[in-house]
């Protein structure tokens, strides 16, 4: 007796569910996700209980643990920094700083860096946090 | 005049690069996409050496740099800290608190302090720092 040999699907019928899973997967990662230029200093960011949400599509100044600048990924020092942020006051009067520092930088630096901030009309500055893990 | 019957031909589209192409988007952005949730601080800065805006009516907590804190000369552990600032906003409400780093205080410690502060209803709090 002779057994017929069960009709083989084409080979790329089997690849639709892979398809199907890996768009899926795009699509989730393309709506969830927001796409994040690398900070130019890696920092351990600072935790707090506080609930505000962060504003967006204001400029960020990064302070490293060794007090280092950075505005907008590009690293400035001092003086640098306060014309930068005098330029982008003429545009935006009301622009507030964001800013993300490391943990571990000493409190007194970040105080002299809104100083300067403070010195060039900045009304706000936004320290930003992440949840404390736990 | 006779036509041939028209024959309905399979076409073949190759998956293969398509597949391809999907991976290579998905791996970016998986690796790109951030699912950090920044959250925002207010942030004021008093200047210690302005009489106007340390004023003695202030709660001025002195960080200092061995890792205690100070309420004028008293050292506080964080429950007595908890407690004076409690019984300052019982007396008044709008009661305003600055934080007074000494050289070699985290960032961390004075964030960490100015929760306790503004968990506990402060809502006018500063930063400074010693001159």
């Amino acid at each position: 007796m002779q057994i017929p040999s069960p009709e083989r699907a084409p080979e790329q019928d089997n690849r639709l569910p892979l398809i199907n899973v890996v768009f899926l997967l795009l699509i989730f990662f393309m709506l969830t996700g927001a796409l994040h230029a690398i900070d130019y200093f890696e920092l351990r960011p600072l935790t707090s209980t506080s609930e505000t949400a962060a504003q967006d599509n204001f400029p960020v100044v990064l302070v490293n643990a060794a007090g280092d600048l950075a505005i907008d990924n590009v690293a400035v020092d001092e003086m640098d920094l306060q014309l930068k942020i005098l330029d982008t006051l003429t545009e935006r009067p009301d622009v507030v700083v964001r800013l993300k520092a490391d943990g571990e930088v000493d409190a007194v630096r970040v105080v002299e860096v809104m100083e300067l901030l403070e010195a060039v009309g900045v009304q706000l500055v936004i320290l930003l946090t992440l949840e404390p893990e736990d | 005049m006779k036509f041939g019957e028209a024959r309905s031909t399979g076409t073949f589209i190759p998956l293969t690069p398509l597949i391809d192409v999907i991976f290579i988007l998905l791996i970016f952005f998986m690796l790109a996409s951030s699912y950090l949730d920044w959250r925002a601080i207010d942030l004021r800065v008093t200047r210690s050496d302005d009489p106007a805006t340390v004023s003695q009516r202030a709660l001025v907590i002195r960080l200092k740099a061995d890792g205690s804190s100070r309420m004028g000369r008293d050292m506080l552990s964080p429950e007595s800290l908890r407690s004076r600032i409690e019984t300052a906003i019982a007396e008044n409400s709008d009661l305003r608190v600055t934080i007074l780093s000494e050289p070699d205080v985290p960032l961390q410690r004075a964030v960490d302090t100015l929760d306790i502060v503004t968990g506990l209803g402060a809502t006018n709090v500063s930063f400074a720092r010693v001159r």
